[in-house]
């Protein structure tokens, strides 16, 4: 009787545990989670649960050569704000959730395809140098209007961009593409911290399908 | 108060029956009991505390999400990302690019798909893998699946139009209209403002080279696609695509044609439509952009 009881109240121990044990790893002190809908498609964001969790991925290593891979001051540009984890989240629900913003992922494809921040769509910065022929194209689709030689940007998109992270060259080269077109640097935002600091503070990472 | 009263009343009995059942520990105090001469804690096993205590975690674990379990998941389908074989379909080849080009479109499109973005994911899945060397190729096929994701999925209300090039030759191809039609239908769309067509791809007449534009696609979608050897198509492919293999000797002077654009001029000495910037630079005294060339201008094409 003594043995049925103890089992039952260790039990009952354990299923108060749970929930508390849920909310240990939050965003913010209010926030355990953000949810956002992004194209039809409820995106949820929030961090690994398990505190003994490390990263065992490429983004373990501290001494890649530079260059390529240096260390970029905090502004990517004149004008552009650098942004952090809460501010890309923050546009995802006030930008991108409305159709009037896009996260950007500046890295190559094969990048992209491991895993990226929810929400984010790829726009390899290659694909934004002068040297595409075939760059007017996407500026158009990013909401830029050209008039003879000259674009209008006033109906552009708010666009926040990032790639691997502050040792990463590719959204910075990309930011300044933009700029150089003529793209408003207000209208670009950059998280440098990039999937580097994404994947360390264990926030969700979205393989695309 | 007769909250805090009832909170540490309720918290004393909550340690005092955990003093006195002492959860999870049953093992170690049978075992004690069993065999009295391990009560020394030197010589005790550390094992069947561990053990007792991982029994107690695992009814957490199975009530919540695991997050371990989702890292492995998030790995294993990292891994088979990675493993995915890419098998692209033969490519039948033809003598009309237009026609090259729709029987690429139809051969990837396996069942009914009316989406014209659809199609242009499609078509620059045909083209994930270009021929080497051929940077350009590769710079097109990344563009268009930026273009596809821009344009992919309704992106809310403002979401501005995309001037789409690849989507309306797609979608000519599919009802199955001549090049002409495409020629037509494709200066028209730029005329309006309706889609951006790179600069080295406008005539000497400031028409769209709709030619080179179709030549482009199916050297792509050739470059992409494996002709099996036995197929007796293998050796098509080349010349379909290459209108002139051999390298330059020394620089030549060309004259520019009606109809010619810079990025057709490129192709037919260098059979690579991206090479134009090469014959731009070594022309800009005449040239001023590369949609500005005029019939009769001589041009210099240096030596790759």
């Amino acid at each position: 009787m003594l043995h049925k009881m103890r089992r039952a109240f260790a039990l009952g121990l354990c299923l108060l545990a749970a929930p508390v044990l849920a909310q240990d790893v939050k965003i913010t002190p209010d926030a355990a989670y953000r949810s956002v809908w992004v194209n039809g498609e409820n995106i949820v964001i929030e961090r690994i649960q398990d505190t003994s969790h490390r990263l065992e991925t490429e983004f373990t290593k501290t001494s890649r050569p530079c260059p390529p891979f240096c260390i970029h001051p905090i502004s990517a540009g004149k004008g552009v704000t650098t942004v952090g984890e809460i501010e890309v989240m923050d546009f995802l629900e006030t930008k991108v959730s409305k159709g009037s913003g896009l996260l950007i992922d500046s890295r190559l494809p094969e990048w992209f395809a491991k895993g990226t921040i929810p929400g984010a769509i790829n726009v390899p910065f290659s694909t934004l140098e002068p040297e595409n022929p075939y760059r007017d194209q996407i500026l158009e689709a990013l909401g830029a209007r050209k008039q003879g030689r000259r674009w209008d940007f006033s109906n552009a998109l708010d666009l926040l961009m990032f790639c691997n992270g502050p040792w990463c060259d590719q959204s910075p080269r990309a930011i300044r593409n933009l700029t150089d077109a003529g793209y408003p640097a207000e209208k670009i935002q950059y998280y440098r911290g990039g999937m580097q600091l994404w994947l360390l503070l264990g926030l969700t990472v979205k393989v695309p399908a | 108060m007769i909250r805090i009263i009832l909170f540490s009343t309720a918290f004393v009995a909550v340690t005092a029956a955990l003093i006195v059942f002492q959860p999870g520990a049953a093992h170690i105090r049978d075992r004690m009991a069993g065999e009295p001469d391990m009560v020394t804690r030197a010589a005790t096993t550390p094992d069947p505390l561990p053990r007792a205590l991982a029994r107690s975690v695992e009814a957490p674990q199975a009530t919540g999400p695991d997050p371990a379990g989702d890292v492995t998941a998030v790995l294993s389908a990292l891994v088979r990302e990675a493993q995915k074989p890419t098998a692209p379909a033969p490519l039948p080849q033809s003598a009309s690019p237009a026609l090259a080009i729709a029987a690429a479109v139809k051969a990837s499109q396996g069942a009914a798909a009316g989406d014209p973005v659809v199609a242009t994911a499609l078509l620059s899945q045909l083209g994930k893998a270009p021929a080497a060397g051929a940077e350009g190729d590769a710079l097109m096929a990344m563009t268009q699946d930026v273009l596809a994701n821009l344009t992919g999925g309704a992106r809310g209300v403002g979401a501005p139009q995309s001037g789409d090039l690849q989507t309306l030759v797609v979608q000519a191809l599919r009802q199955g209209q001549s090049d002409a039609y495409l020629d037509a239908l494709l200066n028209e769309a730029r005329d309006s403002g309706r889609i951006a067509v790179p600069e080295s791809l406008i005539t000497s007449d400031g028409k769209v080279d709709t030619t080179t534009l179709l030549a482009t696609l199916v050297q792509r979608s050739v470059g992409a696609t494996k002709v099996p050897a036995d197929s007796g198509l293998a050796g098509a492919a080349p010349d379909v695509t290459r209108p002139r293999a051999r390298p330059l000797a020394r620089a030549e002077v060309y004259t520019v044609q009606p109809g010619d654009s810079l990025a057709a001029i490129s192709y037919r000495f260098y059979g690579d439509t991206m090479q134009y910037t090469v014959i731009y630079d070594a022309n800009r005294d005449k040239i001023t952009t590369p949609d500005k060339i005029r019939a009769g201008q001589q041009l210099t094409i240096p030596v790759l």
